[in-house]
């Protein structure tokens, strides 16, 4: 049984929104709906100044705390690792909405589509996505296919690696071990971050994350 | 017209049948129901393959369309037999929305009011749209010359082949390109420099062999990612990079080992102080500065002004820093390059620039060597780039050529006129008061791209008939327009064939929306209205395909010998026919050394002072000039105006002033910004979001303010290509002053300007 992970490095990361695009394109969401962000952090003064990006998508936790608060199961957490939805049980009570402390899930509530009141091809199927939360995949669908997730498959600055992580020999293990990759603790998600890239503009460990969550 | 929202209009529209005109809606904008029609659910899903045009360099990264029932729905990443990146970009993979956009011009117009007001139009046929336009072209013609009809191109850039074509067989030199405020200038630099224009731009480094890579004012991350990764790999090998750039780009957060922070249009003091560096440390290729050289004593002497101390004072950068530049520069062990792109023309002394930067490679003895700016002699195919026959013009000794006499251009950029073959369109607003220009062609060509546009869209006004091809209604320009006609996206046509190398990839197209024709049709069905049907190969649906094998196959050796049709082509799709040729032996290094005329300059060598400068009275040799206004050479300006603009680079999200369209891209960046560094925000009371005005000596425009560490402090950036925002057209035009006087190209780099809270 494969397991899944995906290698963000954030040192190779070009701030391009190619992965946002992408996957707006495959899954043809909503506007404002977007399963995975791409957002600017700046740290320094002139002339020591520094800017990167910060990576979100859903983390597909362990032990993910939307899936335990769902009262429906229509999100559940899959054998490989990816946490998806079932948009046919989901009766659109947001709590896991509340419950995700990684803020990657989005209750849609507007019938919006791209071009007002039209639906066009690329949208038939999320257009009929209304009261319910949707999130990243990690392209589930995508990998059972053996196809990347979209946002792996377009990236330019080929900072996103997906794959197997319980293969030693797997692209995505060897990229961990070369590039000294950090699991986001309790995630199926790691990092490599840049040196110099004070550490709160990393993603926290899953318990962090539930703790910094319930603080606020 | 009947007017009503678009939620109303669409409505009615999915009521009625499709291929219904277009729709004037209550706020003035058009709507095009067949933009929007349906895909079958249960037809079945098949795999177009193409390249990518959305960076619009010619045909890029390779990609998979998806379609259903006629209708794009998805665009996936290209592994099989693909050129360049297969990892497509925000703007490659937004086609989708680009080719289904209800807003998508689709069908030719016709204005039916005076030019210069809120154009109201009138659907026509395509067969009214040719005659008429042929019809006033003749007229023109017979009356006052051919030349007094000008072919232009904006954005695109894969039908200027048969543009050009069509405008030398027609009898006029006017043509023109948006290349001419664009990267062009720099081959004017290289031309002066080489007597060639093919060294332009420097070159991007070699994986595993250049040991230095100077990336100078661009930031590939945004302009050109499928390139990016050739970076990576370079230091991935062991290449170091220094990146000189205003900004904190995210090419200098990925890959640089030292950032020079420049003052924006001060680099031609950094080449020059590292040229002194090269000199004085005896690191130069003395083999090649003595024999193959001119006027090397005179940069030598130019050069010895340029010390560390006052080099970095000038360019704001600390002496520490600079430096630690020249110490890598000296200090390397193996080939250096340096590229460099559009930024550089973007000034007054932007040639200057350029050249400045240029004369590194060869001074360095990184001429023509592995890892260097190596010249190939490897054949390979360019169709897209074949200029055609009955170009006579745009082969050297063309200025005394009695047609090219009539270039518009001529006596306003005689050094240009004497390097480029197409003609400056800075000028144009000059160029129609006196009476050169009577009538415009343009494909995808936008008023807002030059400065001091409403002078442009006057001479549109007063011309006696202006024709835009293009992808959507575009007020800034087609307000100034007779007739505008619906081009065809580059996903929907075939033309030109995609090559690399001796490969060949058919590019498949997908249905055209509409009755959107391939530029290259348009330009085919005008031409034989004028009487250039065997040139055009008759023209009509198809004729892509015809002027691919008629004219470019047949027009190559190998392609004949091999006996390769087009059939074969796209039949062998994904994957490319490979045409058969001897390749010759790899070049020794350094071929100048061996090849007659490799420098065709007046002196045949390269040169450090130009000849052909001094012939049209400038000064030979390259030095600094404190641009026109500046917080140096204008303070008292400065006063009122203390912030420098720097304008014109590349967002990951669009393109120029295209892909506003698009709302998944649109989200991106929703609104026009600029750039403000946290102290010269805070000094002006200026929080992230604030409404502002950025104010220049010649206007105001309204933006949205980012504040960011990104920009150098006095320093601003605003991208430009918006219409509620026309950057632009706050800038004058006035040569020496705000246009360099050698390429005619604006400053768009180096103004002055202020910014306040609105
Ligand atoms: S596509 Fe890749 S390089 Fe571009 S923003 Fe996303 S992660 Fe970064
Ligand atoms: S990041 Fe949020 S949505 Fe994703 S698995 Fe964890 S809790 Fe669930
Ligand atoms: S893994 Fe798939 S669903 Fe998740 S962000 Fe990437 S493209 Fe979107």
């Amino acid at each position: 049984m494969a397991k899944y992970g995906m290698v963000l490095d954030l040192t190779r990361c070009l701030g391009c929104y190619a992965c946002v695009v992408a996957c707006k394109m495959c899954y043809g969401t909503r506007p404002g709906v977007d399963y995975n962000g791409v957002k600017r952090v700046e740290w320094g003064e002139y002339p020591d100044a520094h800017q990167r990006y910060q990576l979100t998508m859903c983390m597909h936790c362990d032990n993910a705390p939307c899936v335990e608060v769902c009262p429906v199961k229509a999100t559940t957490k899959t054998e490989e690792g990816p946490v998806v939805m079932d948009y046919e049980k989901c009766i659109g009570c947001g709590l896991c909405v509340q419950a995700c402390p990684y803020d990657a899930r989005t209750l849609v509530t507007e019938d919006e589509t791209a071009f007002d009141g039209q639906v066009m091809v690329y949208e038939e199927e999320s257009s009929k996505r209304l009261n319910l939360v949707e999130k990243c995949t990690m392209c589930y669908a995508r990998a059972q296919n053996g196809q990347k997730p979209m946002c792996v498959d377009h990236c330019p600055g080929r900072a996103r690696i997906h794959g197997d992580v319980s293969d030693p020999e797997s692209e995505i293990s060897k990229y961990i071990a070369e590039h000294g990759a950090v699991q986001v603790e309790g995630t199926s998600i790691w990092i490599v971050a840049p040196a110099d890239m004070p550490k709160e503009y990393l993603p926290l460990s899953l318990a962090d994350a539930i703790a910094a969550k319930a603080a606020k | 017209m009947m007017k009503m929202n678009r939620r109303e209009f669409l409505k009615l529209a999915t009521a009625t049948t499709a291929g219904a005109a277009m729709i004037c809606t209550a706020d003035g904008s058009y709507i095009f129901p067949d933009a929007v029609a349906k895909a079958d659910p249960a037809a079945p899903e098949v795999v177009y393959y193409n390249h990518c045009q959305g960076c619009n360099s010619g045909p890029k990264c390779g990609m998979k369309l998806i379609v259903k029932d006629g209708q794009l729905i998805r665009i996936e990443r290209r592994s099989e037999g693909g050129h360049n990146n297969p990892n497509i970009c925000a703007k490659g993979a937004a086609q989708v929305q680009d080719i289904h956009n209800p807003n998508r011009l689709l069908h030719p117009m016709k204005r039916t009011n005076p030019k210069g007001e809120p154009a109201q139009w009138e659907q026509i046929s395509w067969e009214e749209a040719i005659e008429t336009i042929a019809a006033k072209f003749t007229e023109i013609k017979e009356k006052y010359g051919a030349d007094k009809v000008m072919f232009t191109t904006g954005d695109p850039k894969e039908p200027r082949p048969v543009l050009q074509r069509l405008c030398f067989l027609f009898g006029s030199p006017n043509y023109g390109t948006e290349s001419s405020t664009c990267s062009t200038g720099t081959r004017v630099a290289s031309y002066l420099n080489y007597g060639k224009n093919s060294f332009a731009t420097g070159a991007g480094p070699t994986p595993g062999k250049t040991k230095l890579f100077i990336n100078w004012g661009t930031n590939p991350a945004w302009s050109s990612s499928y390139y990016f990764e050739t970076i990576q790999k370079a230091k991935a090998s062991g290449c170091k990079v220094i990146v000189v750039d205003p900004r904190v780009t995210p090419t200098v957060s990925c890959v640089a080992d030292l950032h020079l922070q420049i003052r924006p249009a001060t680099d031609a003091a950094l080449a020059l102080c590292f040229g002194n560096a090269l000199i004085q440390a005896d690191k130069y290729d003395h083999d090649f500065v003595e024999n193959y050289s001119h006027g090397f004593e005179e940069y030598k002497a130019r050069c010895a002004e340029y010390t560390v101390e006052k080099t970095a004072e000038i360019c704001q950068i600390s002496v520490e820093t600079l430096q630690k530049a020249i110490d890598m520069i000296l200090g390397v062990e193996g080939p250096m390059t340096i590229q460099f792109r559009a930024a550089y023309p973007h000034h007054v002394n932007g040639v200057g620039m350029a050249r400045a930067i240029q004369t590194l490679i060869p001074l360095s003895g990184n001429l023509d060597v592995d890892g260097g700016q190596r010249v190939s002699n490897a054949k390979s195919i360019s169709l897209e780039n074949t200029k055609y026959t009955g170009n006579k013009l745009a082969t050297k000794g063309q200025y005394d050529d009695p047609t090219f006499a009539l270039r518009a251009d001529r006596e306003y950029f005689p050094v240009w006129a004497e390097c480029i073959d197409e003609i400056q369109l800075n000028m144009l607003p000059e160029y129609v008061r006196d009476g050169k220009i009577r009538a415009a062609f343009m494909l995808g060509q936008n008023a807002m791209m030059w400065p001091d546009t409403a002078a442009f869209q006057k001479a549109f006004d007063e011309m006696d008939f202006a024709v835009a091809c293009d992808y959507y209604i575009n007020p800034w320009t087609h307000d100034h327009c007779d007739i505008i006609l619906p081009s065809a996206m580059s996903p929907e046509r075939n033309y030109p064939i995609t090559t690399n190398g001796m490969k060949i990839y058919g590019r498949q197209a997908i249905p055209a929306q509409g009755e959107a024709h391939s530029d290259c049709r348009i330009v085919a069905d005008l031409a034989c209205a004028l009487g250039f049907s065997e040139e055009f190969c008759g023209g009509g649906e198809g004729v892509e395909d015809k002027i691919i094998e008629n004219i470019l196959f047949a027009g190559n050796k190998d392609i004949v010998a091999a006996g390769v049709k087009l059939a074969d082509v796209y039949a062998a799709a994904p994957n490319p026919v490979v045409v058969p040729t001897e390749q010759p032996a790899e070049n020794p290094e350094k071929k100048y050394r061996t090849q007659d005329n490799f420098f065709p300059t007046p002196t045949g060598k390269f040169e450090f002072a130009s000849e052909v400068l001094k012939k049209f009275g400038f000064d030979p040799v390259v030095d600094h000039i404190e641009p026109a206004y500046s917080p140096v050479s204008t303070p008292d300006v400065a006063k009122d105006f203390p912030l420098i603009l720097n304008t014109g680079s590349r967002v990951p999200m669009y393109v120029h002033s295209r892909h506003r369209q698009q709302p998944w891209l649109r989200a991106l960046m929703p609104d026009p910004i600029v750039r403000l560094y946290p102290t010269d925000a805070a000094e002006r009371g200026i929080v992230e979001g604030d409404d502002v005005i950025l104010a220049t000596p010649f206007g105001e425009i309204k933006v949205k303010a980012e504040v960011t560490n990104i920009v150098k402090p006095g320093v601003i950036d605003i991208f430009h290509g918006w219409q509620q925002a026309n950057v632009n057209g706050i800038m004058n035009r006035v040569i020496g002053e705000t246009l360099d006087p050698l390429s005619g190209f604006p400053a768009f780099k180096e103004g002055l300007c202020q910014v306040r809270k609105a």
